[in-house]
């Protein structure tokens, strides 16, 4: 049997600026084309062209949730709006075996002035079920959705929130023998996201194929058996997802360290503001001492802080911080909490806080400082993410952190 | 061409949910509702009515009243004005759906047309009320009626996919269609009758598809007559024709959309 979903040699252009809308736009344009005629027209032609994928191939297998990542504009989407018929690749085939249904965007055909109950068989219909389909799963979709008080107020009333439970409500209950996820779980209260995770579960139980992308690792991670990585319309990595990800966690890191020594050279000129005290530099250490690049999970990192005052500081506490660079604040340490006062500063020092072990999984991570004076609430001097490092391993695991464990088992019992 | 009549006859019932979802929207939050698809035509009848007796002074049309003259030919012609209009902006105007979700797109252009003919349905159920009162009797001729309406639908099917179409290419297309239209409401018999246009001239007059389908909606109402059957066979294949290639050129074009809208 063949798989349900092939793809082989797909290209994708675009033609992006110059796109005629109006007939006095394209009229000069005709002129052109027609007078230039067989003047080199491969080079002029490829000027304002993209190309969204270039050579892409790959199949998913019956029953198999396939992960697509990637940064922006690298083609993950492209690749399901012709997966799903929505546009036409310019080279090369695509072969779909069975009904396929796109949740691309949930609520997309929504009306606003229908109810809630209209929509559902609006956007039912829309997603290819007969409108008898609809009615006997319609008791389903509401309570999926929650929304059983509101099913017959205009949408235009309801909040985001209960716009997009209604559209997850109706695409789960689709049923198609293949299924299109595009980042549909960045919507939604946290309840709502887990609840859509364990319909996707389900789902996939009942041995449905699904294509999933999302800038959520986590939940590729958890749902997904293999995975894509796309750079600029090519497949740079596929295999297990696990492999994938750290793939795509080792082009992000760099992609962020790119932009962390862009955003210091920008710094050093920085004015000061007179508070008394100024942060000079913030450098990461490892454990023999060196500028950091890359730890191991479970090193040691020392963060040092140059300052130099401008007056006498007799109280002074600092906040260390680590956050991961999709926005997760991993730790905090205040002088104060930790109950190690400070000495006066005066005149140039370096301050310096240890971690003697960072049991922080392979990502990439930033550090930002703040020098603050008791009695003042607004902090004298603050460098957010001005130290930055990469935390490696060569084991596998998943989640945020590296938790000390073992298996233990004792064949032939059971209660 | 069959093989899309197919994809398509899938999604007949999206079809339906769509032109349920145009009318529904069209008379939501509206005080008059579904009236507004009587009071437009009927609004026009008046006005009308009241020009030809003040202005021309005119006692009657072809020797009916100018009530039921003019009725005659507001319902067809509102039908084809509305359903082509609304066929102009009905893919364009969609942006969200056209670029997230597949489905034959001449679902788009179909439902608006087919939402515009349930207004004209609406509004025919007048003439019953209009015959009783101005002693027009029924006759078998009113058997035509049905199929005017059928060679009509055609006609405002094939122009309203290639509408609809180019006006995702070319946006001038939503500013030339209301200036086309009004050119063809002068050129159509809506205000004056058939009779009127000098005999050299008529057989061009009636390579107009409106103007032998209104001539054709007064002889079988009011005269109980057929239509003019020659004039008739040439608009029935001008419309046949027509909507087969617009529904060609229709589904040639159509894969761009996403790409182009």
């Amino acid at each position: 049997m063949t798989p349900p979903v092939t793809v082989s040699e797909v290209w994708k252009r675009y033609q992006i600026g110059m796109v005629h809308h109006s007939l006095r736009d394209a009229l000069p344009g005709l002129w052109r084309r027609m007078t230039r005629r067989g003047e080199t027209p491969e080079t002029e032609s490829e000027e304002g062209i993209l190309w969204a994928l270039r050579n892409v191939s790959f199949e998913v297998n019956q029953g198999e949730t396939l992960g697509i990542i990637g940064h922006n504009g690298a083609g993950k989407s492209t690749i399901l709006k012709l997966l799903s018929g929505i546009s036409k690749q310019t080279k090369g085939s695509m072969k779909i075996r069975g009904k396929l249904a796109a949740l691309i965007e949930v609520g997309a055909g929504f009306h606003p002035d229908l109810t809630g109950r209209e929509n559902v068989f609006l956007n039912g219909t829309i997603m290819g079920l007969r409108r008898a389909d609809v009615r006997q799963l319609f008791d389903q979709i509401v309570e999926f959705s929650e929304l059983e008080r509101f099913i017959d107020t205009p949408v235009k009333r309801y909040s985001s929130g209960m716009y997009v439970r209604l559209g997850f409500a109706i695409a789960a209950h689709v049923n198609p023998d293949v299924l299109l996820i595009d980042e549909v779980l960045a919507v939604g209260d946290m309840a709502f996201q887990q609840k859509c995770l364990r319909r996707i579960d389900e789902l996939k139980q009942m041995g449905k194929t699904m294509i999933f992308i999302s800038h959520n690792l986590n939940a590729v991670q958890r749902i997904c058996d293999r995975a894509l990585l796309f750079e600029y319309g090519r497949i740079v990595a596929e295999g297990h997802v696990d492999k994938v990800i750290s793939a795509y966690r080792e082009q992000v890191m760099e992609v962020e360290r790119r932009r962390f020594e862009k955003a210091q050279a920008k710094q050093t000129a920085r004015g000061d503001e007179g508070a008394g005290v100024r942060i000079e530099a913030i450098r990461v250490l490892d454990a023999e001492g060196r500028a950091a690049e890359t730890i191991p999970t479970g090193g040691q990192v020392t963060v040092e802080v140059d300052y130099a005052c401008d007056r006498r500081i007799d109280h002074p506490t600092v906040l260390v911080s680590l956050d991961r660079v999709d926005g997760v604040l991993c730790h905090v340490a205040a002088s104060q909490r930790d109950g190690t006062p400070v000495p006066p500063l005066e005149g140039k020092g370096t301050l310096s806080l240890t971690y003697p072990s960072v049991p922080l999984l392979p990502n990439a991570y930033r550090v930002s400082v703040e020098i603050s004076e008791e009695g003042r609430s607004v902090p004298l001097d603050s460098r957010k993410h001005g130290g930055f490092f990469s935390i490696t391993s060569d084991q596998f695991e998943g989640g945020a952190v590296h938790l000390d464990h073992y298996w233990d088992w004792e064949p032939g019992r059971s209660e | 061409m069959l093989k899309h009549l197919a994809r398509l006859r899938q999604y007949q019932d999206l079809l339906i949910t769509f032109a349920m979802r145009d009318i529904q929207v069209r008379y939501k939050q509206t005080f008059l509702g579904v009236a507004w698809a009587v009071v437009q035509p009927l609004a026009f009848m008046i006005i009308l009515t009241t020009i030809k007796t003040l202005i021309f002074k005119e006692e009657h049309s072809e020797g009916a009243p100018h009530q039921i003259f003019l009725y005659c030919a507001m319902v067809p012609w509102m039908f084809f004005q509305s359903g082509l209009n609304l066929a102009t902006t009905s893919i364009s105007g969609n942006l969200n759906l056209v670029k997230k979700i597949y489905f034959p797109r001449e679902v788009f252009p179909l439902s608006a047309i087919i939402a515009s003919s349930v207004d004209c349905l609406i509004a025919s159920g007048i003439f019953v009320g209009m015959m009783l009162y101005y002693h027009i009797p029924f006759t078998a001729s009113l058997l035509w009626v049905p199929v005017l309406f059928v060679v009509e639908l055609l006609f405002v099917l094939g122009a309203g996919m290639f509408v609809a179409a180019s006006n995702v290419f070319y946006r001038d297309v939503k500013y030339i269609i209301p200036l086309l239209t009004q050119l063809l409401f002068f050129a159509s018999p809506v205000f004056y009758s058939v009779d009127r246009v000098p005999e050299h001239l008529r057989p061009w007059y009636l390579l107009n598809p409106m103007a032998v389908i209104i001539d054709g909606f007064r002889r079988a109402i009011i005269h109980g007559e057929p239509p003019l059957l020659e004039p008739l066979s040439v608009t029935f294949a001008i419309s046949l024709a027509g909507c087969v290639l617009a529904y060609k050129y229709f589904k040639h074009v159509e894969i761009k959309f996403a790409d182009l809208i």
